[in-house]
Parts: structure tokens; C-alpha cells; sequence
């Protein structure tokens, strides 16, 4: 199954990593949900707070500016 | 993680800073020491990723105090230095240096109106300066409002002191004497590090208000 997208672009802090979890609620442990956005403090902030709960992690720069985040629910 | 670079403007921003920093130096020698400290300081404050609307935002939304703990030391740091400063003043007889301001009431209310308007905005003064300069175009609105209600509070400051109870400005040293004063402020500011400790294992406060907010929403 694919993951879930969440579009944070033009989100800022802290209202990215609410949206995040809010979602990350909705899906099962092993589902994944990738975040884009293009606010580096909100980076920083989600990659901690994944880490924080042990959730996979995977981030790719996709263009100047913009992250894509996938993190898998454990 | 691969990550993007941009080459071409990295060069021209060098090339700008330090032709920029020699046309300065042949003005005035101050204006390019004040030019590098400047952006210096930039480059630090946007390695470094602090936020300052993170230190007393997210101890509450997200139970993370770490932001909180950097800018703790920042401030037993900036202490120290500016306490040796103003000994050396006045041991010579020189004007204590640093800003003295009177506060009451008024100081509340300024904090509550800046806390709100900072967490709305995303960023404070210094990280909304920080983000125009990443290219976040969104922060060029902050700074307009930061700019209209910075001009707008120095119009009516005089109203509030005038109107609510308004104390003489408070320094330690001038109470408790130089060396009680100096370690009284460490010990408030060593307590406030011990206290992040503290409250980060008890966050079932926090978490409860969370998923409150996430089920609302």
C-alpha cells in the first residue's frame, strides 16, 4: 500500500507537526505518511518528534527548499 | 538525505559581503566589524535553528524543552559576559551598561500580546528576520505587522506607564550587592535548567490538551 501524502507547503510552526500527528493518528502501526514541506524549523521539529516516538524515518531535499518526509507508525 | 546546492548564489553573496565589507572599511573601520559581527551572528542564528517562539511554545504543545535549555545557556552565557562588563564599569567609575526599563502591569500584558502574535506568526523578530533571509516570502507579512504594531506600541507606550502601577527598574546587584546579586541570577537561571528536567518527565499534562486538539480537529 502506498503512503498517505499530507501537503504542509506554507505551513509553519508549530501548526506543520500538529497536522503531522493529527494524521499520523488516523493510520495503523507499518503505514506510512509522507510530509512535504518547505519550512526547515518544521524539519527539525517533526524528524525529533518521530524520533522521539521510535517512528521510521526517511527524508529526501527535493528541490531547493522542500523536504519529503515518510514516516512509518510503529 | 541528498541535498541541493546553489553554487552561483553562494558565490555572489560572498563576493558581495566582502566588497560590500572593504567599501565599508574604507569609510569607517567600525561600520565593517559591525558588518561581519552582523552576519556572523545571521549565519549562527540560522545553523543553529534556534527559535526563540519555540522556547515557550513547545514545552507546552509538545512536551520538548530543548529549545528551551539552548536558550537558558545563551542567557547564563550572555550573563556571565555582561556582568564582568559591568563590574570592570563600575570598579572604574563608568556607566553600568545594559538596558534598565521599568515595568508593572504593562510588561504582562506586552508579553502576553508578543507571545500571541509570535506563535501565530511562526517566528519572532530574529527568526523572522532569519526566514526572510532562507526566502521564506510569507515572513515579509510578519515583519509588516511586526514593523505596525512595533510603531504602533511606541506610540501609546507613555499611556500604559502613566495608567498602571509602573516599578522603578530592578538590578539585583543594586539590592543584594554585586556578588550576592550575580549569584542569585545564576541560581534563578541554573534553577529554570534544572526545572526543564523536571517538568519533561511529567508530560501527561501536555499530551492530554494534544489529543484534545487532535480529535477536535
Amino acid at each position: 500500500m502506498g503512503a498517505k501524502k499530507l501537503d504542509l507547503l506554507g505551513e509553519v510552526c508549530p501548526f506543520s507537526l500538529l497536522k503531522t500527528r493529527q494524521e499520523l493518528e488516523k493510520i495503523k502501526p507499518g503505514e506510512k505518511l509522507t510530509v512535504e514541506t518547505d519550512f526547515n524549523q518544521s524539519v527539525r521539529n517533526i524528524l525529533k518528534w518521530c524520533d522521539n516516538q521510535g517512528y521510521g524515518l526517511d527524508i529526501a531535499e527535493k528541490g531547493s527548499g522542500v523536504w519529503q518526509i515518510t514516516i512509518t507508525k510503529k | 538525505m541528498k541535498r541541493s546546492s546553489q553554487p552561483l548564489p553562494t558565490a555572489l553573496a560572498i563576493i558581495f559581503i566582502i566588497s560590500y565589507g572593504i567599501n565599508l572599511y574604507v569609510q569607517q573601520q567600525l561600520l565593517s566589524a559591525l558588518w561581519l559581527i552582523g552576519i556572523s551572528l545571521g549565519y549562527i542564528l540560522y545553523r543553529s535553528g534556534i527559535c526563540f517562539s519555540a522556547i515557550c511554545r513547545d514545552p507546552f504543545l509538545f512536551n520538548d524543552f530543548s529549545t528551551a535549555r539552548a536558550v537558558l545557556v545563551l542567557l547564563i552565557i550572555s550573563f556571565a559576559g555582561t556582568f564582568m562588563f559591568q563590574i570592570y564599569s563600575n570598579v572604574n567609575g563608568m556607566d553600568i551598561p545594559g538596558k534598565f526599563h521599568s515595568w508593572g502591569v504593562h510588561t504582562a500584558i506586552g508579553g502576553i500580546l508578543f507571545g500571541i502574535g509570535m506563535v501565530l506568526a511562526g517566528g519572532c523578530a530574529a527568526g523572522t528576520l532569519q526566514r526572510i533571509g532562507e526566502g521564506f516570502i510569507l515572513f515579509l507579512i510578519v515583519l509588516s505587522g511586526l514593523v505596525l504594531g512595533s510603531t504602533l506600541g511606541a506610540a501609546h507606550f507613555s499611556w500604559w506607564t502613566t495608567r498602571f502601577a509602573s516599578f522603578k527598574p530592578l538590578f539585583l546587584p543594586e539590592i543584594f550587592g554585586w556578588a550576592a546579586g550575580g549569584i542569585l541570577t545564576l541560581t534563578i537561571l541554573g534553577g529554570l535548567f534544572y526545572l526543564t528536567f523536571v517538568l519533561e518527565k511529567y508530560p501527561s499534562l501536555q499530551n492530554k490538551e494534544d489529543q484534545t486538539w487532535a480529535q477536535k480537529n
